[in-house]
């Protein structure tokens, strides 16, 4: 036996010693090196102008894994939620919400005072119709290729959402009275106008936006063909924007690579030398990255996990409110859900206040309403009658006069969160003397399902950019909406929506929205389950994540503090 | 030997027309609507129509079948409707990471499953071959995902002896010049020995996780394989005639036993081509698995279709080598005689 294992076994050994020897090098190293640790190599890439990267060398490297995978980098078309992060660091708009550093070292700022960000400085009048934005654009603000940003190149940003076919923007502006390229005007290089039609509350928060960053139309039109006259094919994998940012790489699916544009004009307000974005499709996985230090910033963690690394003194959890809205829509077009008393019932009996204790962990606030409680204009003598009660939900289901009600509830393969509020509202309508099926359902399916009208109960989430009530209103219930898969369709509600859209004064907003909220729990549209925080894990000397009107995680005042 | 290669690629020809065929319509059978989800919430049905007929998705079966098999002979796969880009280009940016992954995994499920195999089928009845089976039985009933989490928290998490589950290489570390797509190789090849060391060190967890699994049927089919030609008349004769027992063990047992282990070898690859979704998934390992993962999640049906045909057209390239390895192995097969095995 030993003659015959002679060579096997020396073969045997001499392969165990090379993978210890390989595991064994640099072990210790690696751990930091890859949350881009302190050597702060950056790498730029070629672009005119600047020398984009000697500046950055004690800037530290930022490491993030986002929940899902960016797409496409195409400013104006839909696009997955990790890749409006990398857009928002490529494209600058006009002006932004003035945050500055809170004591915890996250940026903050009031809902309402906005700065100059593309532009200098900018005025918002009134005329008869509606408002008359008026930008004046920093003369010093250029491209990655060094050319200059000017009021053309904004101009032709707008235009791209109005008229390229991919642009889904188009969906958007009539909410602040623009349906026309002729609103949006070049007075001279660095002078734009913008003229809505409707006296809209939302028209400088929609300013802020990222969809409506300068482009270098030059760049794009280079790059466009006849097929495709907006550079919409060019866009998706590649950058022409004014951000703090350029794209170095970007591999969907994969990996993202932001570094510094060698050209902007706040460079100094950049806090760290470049941002890697790697997919890590496992929440699980995500969080054992943070908690070892290989990467910086992680999303999409579940609410269970984020409760169990409380306790990590290496990682930091920043958690705040948002108006999202997470609802068990109940699609009024399938009987018995054309039954009032049916919906009702079901919005009694559902466990509002354990789904946050149990399915959230307390990450989330209760909604109480299509106007969620975190939201301007939010009624709470309304929103509380959102609340469990069993008895009522039996009387409500026996004024109903329908026998035994079975309902199909369907849920998102892909949403953890849904399946087990789905559990627990089953269980409740139980008790309430309802029967739920429930069906966990492929995204795509579930899409094509929602659309055509197919699921009697479902739960759905939505966020609205700019976070005001009557945006919200207005995709998420008004008549003939897309979004509206509840159905709803009621004469006074929308005509109150229409009004509050284009009501600036603040106390006819509030009555108007009032109303809405009377109506919307009158007949019993939804059970509004919860808003969900907003909740990124990063490693413990993390700072300056910011929040603003989208959401949408910012980079630029991202860095590692040295004594944490 | 020219005329058994020639039939071979005939016949392989015929099963990718077959699998091209296939896999059109068993797609469109997936239910979902690729072209709503693509539009997004703020779509309607105009938008969503739009997408529709760019992707061609609203014309007739029989069109879209038509095209569909021109674009395929040209090489064309489609494109992407979630990234909007070439389905072969993905495709082929992807593959080598799976094939990296799935090479180092059979290589390394081969000198566990082998060697173990031969001596248990050596040692038969013993500890030893009764300890050899309780390893395959582990490999057999263990499975992926959970004996991956575990070295994840383990050697990652807890003991820090290897990266985490972040893709090929570390963040800050550029890849290789790419000449075969395997980091460890073209590392080597370009002197960059640091990075070929890296690439080593995260693929170990995956390639491990695998090989575990992947050892088990290998060291089954070795020790059936090899007990019954250490029981077969030629060997007693053999033994009877004093050849050494290593040399009857190796070069008449093995040598023998390698046509069903060859088998076992290829299915293991070939099982491992199509990119192992659960490792490539836990991992954050860019492979083809999880290309096809996404497509399957967002019914992305070109992307779907484009996986399926490449892992057809390399499973059946495979086997034709290793119909190839059986001529090489079996002297009978190369003059035209029938394997006995």
């Amino acid at each position: 036996m030993r003659r015959y294992l002679k060579r096997p076994r020396w073969l045997v050994v001499v392969t165990l010693l090379a993978l210890v020897a390989a595991a064994c090098t640099s072990a210790t190293e690696e751990t930091t090196t890859t949350s881009g640790g302190d050597d702060g190599e950056t790498t730029t890439s070629t672009t005119a102008g600047g020398d984009g990267g000697d500046g950055d060398a004690e800037k530290p490297q930022i490491v993030a894994a986002l929940s899902d995978t960016p797409n496409v980098v195409e400013p104006h078309t839909f696009r997955s939620t990790s890749a409006y992060a990398v857009t928002k660091a490529l494209y600058q708009p006009l002006i932004e919400l003035a945050v500055e550093e809170g004591p915890d070292g996250m940026y903050v700022g009031t809902y309402g005072e906005d700065r100059g960000a593309g532009a200098e400085s900018f005025e918002v009048t009134e005329t008869d119709d509606g408002l008359l934005g008026t930008f004046h654009l920093r003369e010093d603000a250029l491209f990655s290729d060094g050319s200059p940003v000017t009021a053309d190149d904004y101009k032709y940003a707008f235009d791209r959402t109005m008229l390229a076919e991919h642009s889904y923007i188009t969906a958007l502006l009539p909410l602040i009275g623009i349906s026309s390229p002729d609103q949006v005007r070049v007075v001279d290089d660095y002078t734009l106008e913008v003229e809505t039609d409707a006296k809209s509350p939302l028209f400088e928060r929609f300013m802020t936006f990222q969809v409506f960053g300068a482009i270098n139309q030059e760049v794009v039109e280079e790059n466009a063909t006849t097929d495709d006259p907006w550079g919409a094919t060019y866009l998706t994998t590649n950058a022409a924007g004014s951000g703090a940012y350029i794209l170095e790489s970007f591999d969907p699916d994969r990996e993202v690579v932001l570094v510094p544009n060698p050209n902007y004009w706040d460079a100094d307000s950049l806090l760290n030398s470049g941002v890697t974005i790697r997919t890590v499709p496992d929440a699980n996985q995500r969080a054992l990255l943070v908690q070892r230090g290989e990467v910086d910033i992680v999303a999409g963690i579940p609410p269970k996990l984020l409760a169990e690394l409380e306790d990590d003194p290496n990682v930091s959890i920043i958690s705040r409110p948002t108006t999202g809205v997470h609802y068990l829509g109940m699609n009024q077009e399938i009987a018995p859900l054309d039954n009032v008393d049916v919906r009702r019932a079901i919005m009694l009996a559902v466990p509002y206040d354990a789904l946050i204790e149990q399915v959230m962990f307390g990450y989330a606030t209760p909604a109480q309403g299509v106007v969620t409680s975190t939201m301007a204009t939010h009624d709470p003598e309304i929103g509380q009658q959102y609340a469990q009660d069993l008895d009522a939900a039996a009387a409500a289901l026996e004024a109903s006069g329908v026998g035994e009600v079975n309902l199909v509830l369907g849920v998102r393969e892909s949403a953890g969160t849904d399946q087990e509020a789905a559990v627990l509202i089953q269980d409740a309508l139980r008790q309430g003397g309802i029967t739920v099926e429930v069906e966990i359902i492929p995204d795509a399916d579930f899409a094509a399902r929602l659309n055509a009208g197919e699921l009697p109960l479902f739960i759905h989430d939505w966020f609205s950019w700019g976070e005001d009530p009557f945006y919200q209103m207005t995709f998420l219930t008004q008549c003939g909406s897309f979004v509206n898969y509840a159905r709803f369709c009621n004469e006074e509600y929308d005509s109150l929506v229409e009004e509050g859209k284009f009501t600036l004064d603040a106390e006819e907003r509030q009555e108007v929205s009032s109303r809405t909220q009377e109506i919307f729990f009158e007949n019993a549209v939804w059970a509004p389950l919860w808003s969900t925080d907003r909740t990124l894990v990063t490693g413990k000397c993390v700072t300056g994540l910011d929040a603003e009107y989208t959401n949408v995680p910012g980079f630029t005042h991202v860095t590692k503090t040295e004594d944490c | 030997m020219r005329r058994y290669l020639g039939k071979r690629l005939l016949v392989s020809l015929g099963t990718i027309l077959g699998i091209v065929v296939v896999v059109f319509f068993i797609v469109r059978v997936l239910p979902g609507d690729a072209a709503a989800v693509r539009a997004g919430p703020y779509a309607n049905e105009e938008r969503i129509e739009e997408i529709r007929q760019r992707y061609g998705l609203s014309d007739p079966l029989p069109t879209q079948f038509v095209r569909y098999l021109g674009n395929v002979a040209r090489g064309d796969l489609g494109t992407s409707i979630r990234t909007e880009g070439s389905v072969t280009a993905e495709l082929l940016r992807r593959l080598p990471a799976s094939l990296e992954l799935a090479f180092y995994s059979v290589l390394a499920a081969c000198l566990v499953g082998i060697p173990l195999g031969i001596l248990a089928a050596a040692k038969e009845g013993t500890v030893i071959d009764k300890a050899a089976r309780v390893f395959a039985v582990l490999g057999s009933s263990m499975a992926l995902f959970w004996l991956g989490l575990l070295l994840i928290f383990f050697l990652f998490y807890r003991l820090g002896w290897f990266p985490g589950p972040i893709d090929r290489l570390a963040v800050t570390t550029p890849p290789p010049p790419t000449i075969t797509g395997f980091y460890t190789i073209d590392a080597a090849i370009t002197g960059r020995f640091d990075v070929m060391v890296e690439a080593f060190r995260y693929l170990a967890l995956p390639v491990i996780t695998l090989a575990f699994v992947l050892a088990a049927p290998i060291l089954k089919m070795v020790r059936a394989a090899m007990i019954d030609t250490l029981q077969s008349d030629h060997v007693r004769t053999a033994k009877a005639m004093g050849v050494p027992w290593r040399q009857v063990l190796l070069r008449d047992g093995f040598r023998n036993a390698l046509i069903p282990v060859t088998t076992a070898i290829g299915i293991v690859f070939g099982y491992m081509l199509g990119g192992n979704i659960i490792v490539e998934f836990l991992f954050a390992w860019p492979g083809v698995g999880r290309y096809a993962y996404n497509a399957i999640q967002n019914n992305d049906i070109e992307a779907l279709q484009g996986f399926v045909i490449m892992v057809g057209v390399l499973y059946v390239a495979l086997n034709v080598v290793i119909d190839l390895l059986y001529a090489w192995i079996d002297p009978r097969i190369r003059l035209g005689g029938k394997a006995t095995v």
